[in-house]
């Protein structure tokens, strides 16, 4: 009988042999490396497909795009000699630098730019497509110099040149390893699950080479896991998947580690189905805006963590209107504006309810059951209704919502105003989901859109600012900071406003 | 014996059928667009719809079924729609990490649950049984997602002894193997003492006696091996239960197992990642539950699995 367990036991002591002589975790030279945390994977390795945050973080520290955005998220030149030139409202003309080198040794070249924004233009199955369905063609002038020709005028096309360049061979090659050859400060040496392993790339000439020699990104999902890997040093950086909660815990009694904060392209808004017969009524809408205590939010729930919002645009946009105020918060004013549109208290003090709906996220959670309680003052009884993201998505697209907060993240051109608010681009269509409608602003964004002149681009969007504000299809709440745990041996690492973790190439370790 | 594996291998064939069916139905009733988490939110909506043609997710729901069951028959279980990837080989790269743990967890539990189960029984109504059926109370009672973050707690912040997570060198197997592997301990435990405490009770055991076996010989010879025959289907279900169960465990200590796959696949609406592990979950239980038949036939030689 023994011997029949004999193939049990065999199994079990192999599994048990094998595990214990498997190599210790391959420690490199950690003076050279440094370790982040994501909360999740980054979803392709190819730029033309980089759509979630991550893939484009990765994007950012692996290849090289015409153009890229500093710490501010101002444009700035990056494989491009200079600032793209509109030669004409529809032709955009661009000059590449010589020195760039992709990860092999070979040359950047204008033939490997056309061949990446070639495929953008022709194969619309490439999730990054949509921003350059505009493009007529694109030609090569001379060895360095090319030029893309626009079916309209769209002076936002500039902030779409940051795709990460292919060489040709890989951009026309559907079956190609686009992870093997990059031209940006790193390479992808290896990719496991939950695990990307980036090397220095010898060849990067574009600035200052990595200090250290092996970034590696490690997913590990769990918040918790996260910031017991931080305390024990299995990671170095976390940024924006720490729970704010722990910031002033962190601060205070894990002498290790450093918060380290900066303003963010970020900004979260309470949104309003213009279709719902109550939150149509912009009296309503600036009733909620003025009987918002946003301080006291921003200060007991989000840490300081944020500042509070007059407009889409965050403040170290060059396109905001820095003459526009927050709706300050004033109850009296706010009942006040609902005894005047007519929604008198009943007996029970409630004048009407709202459903409130948002994500499963804790913080969100919060924050929605603050508002509600800060409502109820004015009378108004807000139900809140968090829902798994999938769910809440379809609800507030398909119109089933009154009121729902979400956050507009990462944008860096002004006409993000017309995806958010152009009548014509309701869902399905684009992204304006409280179905707002409003000829006089669909004119200015088009305007805006269409004129590449600076200056006058500036006086239109201000104007857009103060028409929203006052139309207030949102209520602005607040911009949101970017926040980062990290090590305190790690020195040289800033945080850019839109997250991207460029400066990783210059920081080291002490 | 080889007639019944047989039979009960082809019995595989509907249930996996019916899983498929029931997995498709359930995906298309969630709400969400997985076009939306290919593209991102600035996707015109013509290349949503072009998409969603390419995919084959505007065909009906019966047409994308059938679809379905014909590819898999042919091995084929798709491509991830976020990762474009094919999903055996998802499947296949977490499948390792997942049978490894669960086998590393069910020794725990074995190791643990054994021991206790026998003390328990043969000092029935001490304080070791009280102890033992105690320890058997709280495993049951103490939740994955409240046990493993203590456990790091304890062995890795406070102590640094033992990796936070992660799946690397045979340390990482240690918190996440204790985590899964106490409940089932527990569970073990009180069945291993019950079943001996009822082989204690059986004629056999009083005809040895009789003749004059010494205790130890009773206990091994013919308690024990008699005790372990529940103890085998127990065990061979749990496995079931540690493969396909392990979603919390992995979150908690980065486990790239095939059930934080599935969640995944579920956050992002990933219909084959869904399909392929939901039929991977149910076949492995199918296959574990053949396999706790034919152990339990070479147990007991009064089983014979072809009648």
């Amino acid at each position: 009988m023994n011997r029949r367990y004999l193939p049990i036991i065999t199994v079990l002591v192999t599994t048990l042999y094998t595990q214990a002589l498997r190599p210790l975790n391959a420690s490199s030279d950690s003076k050279n490396s440094i370790t982040i945390a994501w909360e999740a994977d980054a979803r392709s390795l190819d730029p033309r497909d980089a759509v979630d945050a991550n893939s484009q973080y990765l994007e950012n520290l692996v290849h090289c795009s015409l153009i890229d955005f500093d710490a501010n998220g101002n444009l700035r030149s990056y494989l491009a000699e200079d600032l793209p030139i509109w030669k004409s409202p529809t032709k955009l003309e661009i000059k590449i630098r010589k020195d760039a080198k992709f990860s092999n040794g070979t040359p950047v070249q204008v033939d490997d730019v056309i061949a990446t924004y070639q495929t953008l233009k022709n194969q619309r199955s490439l999730a990054r497509s949509g921003a350059f369905k505009d493009v007529q063609s694109i030609k090569k002038l001379d060895s360095q110099r090319l030029i893309f020709e626009l079916s309209e005028p769209d002076a936002s096309f500039v902030s779409n040149l940051v795709v990460g360049t292919l060489p040709a061979s890989v951009a026309n090659d559907p079956k190609a390893d686009v992870s093997k050859t990059s031209c940006g400060p790193f390479r992808i040496v290896k990719t496991d699950i939950n695990l990307i392993s980036l090397e220095r790339n010898e060849f990067y000439s574009l600035g200052p080479k990595p200090k250290i020699s092996l970034l590696q990104i490690k997913v590990v999902k769990s918040e918790k896991t996260r910031f017991a890997k931080l305390r024990a040093g299995e990671v170095d950086l976390a940024q924006n998947n720490i729970s704010r909660d722990l910031i002033p815990q962190i601060e205070s009694r894990y002498p290790k580690l450093q918060v380290l904060k900066r303003s963010a392209l970020k900004t979260t808004y309470l949104g309003f189905n213009m279709r719902d017969p109550i939150v149509s009524r912009v009296e309503v809408r600036k009733a909620i805006a003025h009987a918002i205590d946003k301080d006291a939010i921003i200060k007991h729930l989000l840490n300081g963590l944020a500042e509070p919002a007059s407009t889409l645009l965050p403040p170290q946009s060059d396109f905001r209107n820095d003459q526009l105020k927050p709706y300050e918060y004033d109850p009296e004013k706010a009942n006040s504006l609902l005894d005047k549109a007519g929604f008198p208290r009943k007996k029970n003090g409630v004048r009407f309810e709202l459903s409130y709906k948002t994500t499963i996220d804790a913080t969100r959670i919060t924050i929605a059951k603050a508002i509600a309680s800060q409502l109820k003052t004015i009378g108004i009884h807000v139900t809140v209704e968090p829902m798994e993201w999938g769910r809440f998505k379809a609800d507030v697209e398909q119109g089933r919502v009154q009121m729902w907060s979400l956050s507009w993240v990462g944008f860096k051109d002004p006409d993000i105003y017309r995806y958010a608010f152009a009548s014509d681009l309701a869902p399905p269509n684009g992204g304006n989901r409280g179905h707002f409608k409003d000829s006089e602003l669909d004119k200015l964004l088009q305007a805006g859109r269409q004129t590449t002149d600076s200056k006058k681009r500036h006086e239109i969007y201000d104007q857009v600012q103060v028409l929203v504000n006052q139309k207030l299809p949102y209520v602005f709440l607040w911009h949101e900071q970017n926040f980062a745990v990290i090590n305190k041996d790690i020195s040289g690492f800033t945080l850019f406003a839109d997250g991207r973790l460029f400066s990783l190439s210059q920081a080291t370790r002490q | 014996m080889i007639i019944y594996l047989v039979q009960r291998l082809i019995s595989i064939i509907p249930v996996a059928l019916g899983v498929i069916v029931i997995v498709s139905a359930m995906t298309q009733l969630v709400p969400g667009d997985p076009t939306d988490m290919i593209l991102g939110d600035y996707a015109s909506l013509e290349d949503k719809q072009a998409l969603r043609h390419a995919l084959g997710l505007d065909e009906p729901p019966l047409t994308q079924t059938l679809n379905y069951i014909k590819n898999v028959l042919q091995g084929d279980l798709g491509e991830s729609l976020v990762y474009s990837e094919s999903v055996s080989s998802m499947i296949w790269q977490r499948v390792p990490a997942t049978v490894e743990l669960a086998i590393v967890s069910l020794m725990v539990a074995i190791l643990i649950a054994l021991p206790l189960g026998f003390i328990s029984a043969y000092k029935k109504d001490t304080g070791w049984d009280l102890s033992a059926m105690t320890f058997a109370v709280a495993g049951v009672a103490i939740p994955n997602f409240w046990l493993g973050p203590l456990l790091v707690l304890f062995f890795s912040l406070n102590l640094g002894l033992l990796p936070v997570s992660e799946r690397t060198d045979w340390t990482s197997y240690v918190l996440p193997a204790i985590t899964m592997g106490t409940a089932l301990a527990a569970a073990l435990s009180r069945m291993t003492r019950n079943s001996i405490l009822d082989a204690y009770q059986e004629d056999y055991v009083r005809t040895a006696r009789a003749k004059g076996c010494g205790e130890k010989a009773v206990l091994v010879r013919h308690v024990f091996r008699n005790a372990a025959l529940p103890l085998v289907t127990v065990v061979g279900l749990q496995f079931g239960v540690l493969l396909t169960g392990a979603v919390i465990t992995e979150k908690i200590f980065d486990w790239p197992g095939l059930g934080s796959l599935l969640v995944e696949g579920i956050q992002t609406r990933d219909y084959p990642v869904i399909q392929g592990c939901v039929l991977v979950f149910a076949s492995s239980y199918l296959v574990v539950n053949i396999v706790t038949d034919v152990v339990y036939a070479l147990i007991d030689p009064r089983i014979k699995l072809n009648q």
